[in-house]
């Protein structure tokens, strides 16, 4: 891995630490405002590709590990593995490698058209929520020996709020790209 | 450009190894959530405060330190207290608010570098793994450290900005400008990395 791969790395960790402390994103219709954290995420997969953007993503997650309090409302350390949240964490690093490899496979590093627009969304979609929540899902309704269906269906008054992070990701990815594009790895 | 919290000191805190402090930080952080009783859990935070006063915290730095690690704890508080009750929203701001504090005592006492050789012992059993190289790990891991307060810096800068010229919170236009100059950096970064032969 060239040294530009492990700055690249490097410094997305820190882009999704920082999102984590910027104010919450207020979104009309929802009570609870949305955080930049799990958006970066999505941009660590859409921009970086699947192996950087998974390692950014594994990057910040051993230093939230390590204690240091990194997740949105300045949270971390060891319990926040062990307590509920643990499964997305752990889908976090899945998910940013998924958009990264339907991105990497499906869009041109060049262009950017309608197509490429939705190719992103579909991306964002499937890695940021589905891939994040199968783990999820699966680790509380372990923890609390609840089925999955009842923790899926719990679950479900996240999704429009991270419906809109995947929008919000598509919109920032397109524009990050036709400044600053990165190829994809 | 300084991104260490190291406060320069002599107490117990400094001089312990970095391994115990962690392995320390890590029991108390599950040992919190099993107890329930609210005079032990108010006497442990004020043990922890009187830690703070111990490794003689400038009254400057507290501020920094604390406010907005503190000012979540409440938020987070209230949210339990909104969506449980009273009892879950207290054991929630006590227990978080002494291991808030209890872990920014173990920042503020370890040295960066000390924190790194400590990752890089931990994944030294890993190695075996193609890419997991130790160095590289606690380089990238370093990096990441020290530009975090940066990006965060850069993003209230960019905030300002655009607050300054009228425009409202806009999340698209906060992070685009906030990726792209941190981005552009890399360039810089990873000359310098190269210049000082990190292979």
């Amino acid at each position: 891995m060239a040294t530009k791969d492990i700055v690249f790395i490097a410094l997305f960790a820190a882009i999704i630490a920082a999102l984590g402390f910027l104010p919450a994103i207020p979104v009309a219709g929802i009570p609870a405002p949305i955080t930049a954290q799990t958006l970066g995420v999505m941009l660590a997969g859409t921009i970086l590709g699947p192996k950087r953007g998974a390692l950014a993503v594994a990057v910040f997650l051993i230093l939230v590990l390590a204690g240091l309090p990194l997740l949105a409302g300045g949270r971390g350390g060891i319990e926040y593995f062990v307590g509920n949240s643990g499964g997305f964490l752990v889908g976090w690093f899945f998910g940013a490698y998924v958009i990264g490899f339907i991105l990497k496979n499906f869009i041109s590093d060049t262009q950017i058209n309608i197509r490429a627009h939705f190719i992103i969304l579909i991306a964002c979609f499937l890695g940021g929520i589905c891939v994040v929540y199968l783990p999820g899902i699966l680790w509380i309704a372990r923890n609390t020996g609840s089925s999955f269906a009842e923790v899926y269906l719990g679950s479900l008054i996240f999704i429009p709020g991270d419906f809109l992070k995947a929008i919000v990701a598509m919109l920032v990815t397109v524009a990050v790209r036709r400044i600053y594009p990165i190829a994809l790895k | 450009m300084d991104l260490s919290f190291y406060l320069h000191g002599n107490s117990i805190l400094h001089k312990m190894p970095t391994w115990s402090k962690f392995a320390l930080l890590v029991v108390f952080s599950i040992a919190f959530y099993a107890i329930y009783d609210f005079k032990v859990l108010i006497a442990i935070l004020a043990l922890v405060i009187l830690l703070v006063a111990y490794i003689k915290v400038p009254l400057k730095r507290l501020k920094a330190m604390f406010a907005l690690p503190l000012f979540m704890v409440v938020l987070f508080s209230i949210f339990s207290f909104v969506v449980n009750d009273l009892n879950a929203g207290l054991l929630t701001f006590f227990r978080l608010s002494s291991l808030v504090i209890l872990a920014a005592c173990v920042t503020v006492t370890t040295k960066i570098e000390d924190f790194m050789a400590f990752i890089e012992n931990l994944l030294l059993p890993l190695s075996f793994i193609p890419f997991i190289k130790p160095k590289t790990v606690s380089l990238t891991l370093s990096l990441t450290l020290r530009f975090i307060p940066e990006i965060f810096k850069l993003g209230m800068d960019i905030k300002e900005a655009q607050a300054a010229r009228g425009l409202r919170s806009n999340p698209i236009a906060l992070i685009v400008p906030l990726i792209v100059l941190t981005l552009k950096r890399a360039d810089d970064i990873s000359d310098a990395l190269d210049a000082r032969m990190l292979d």
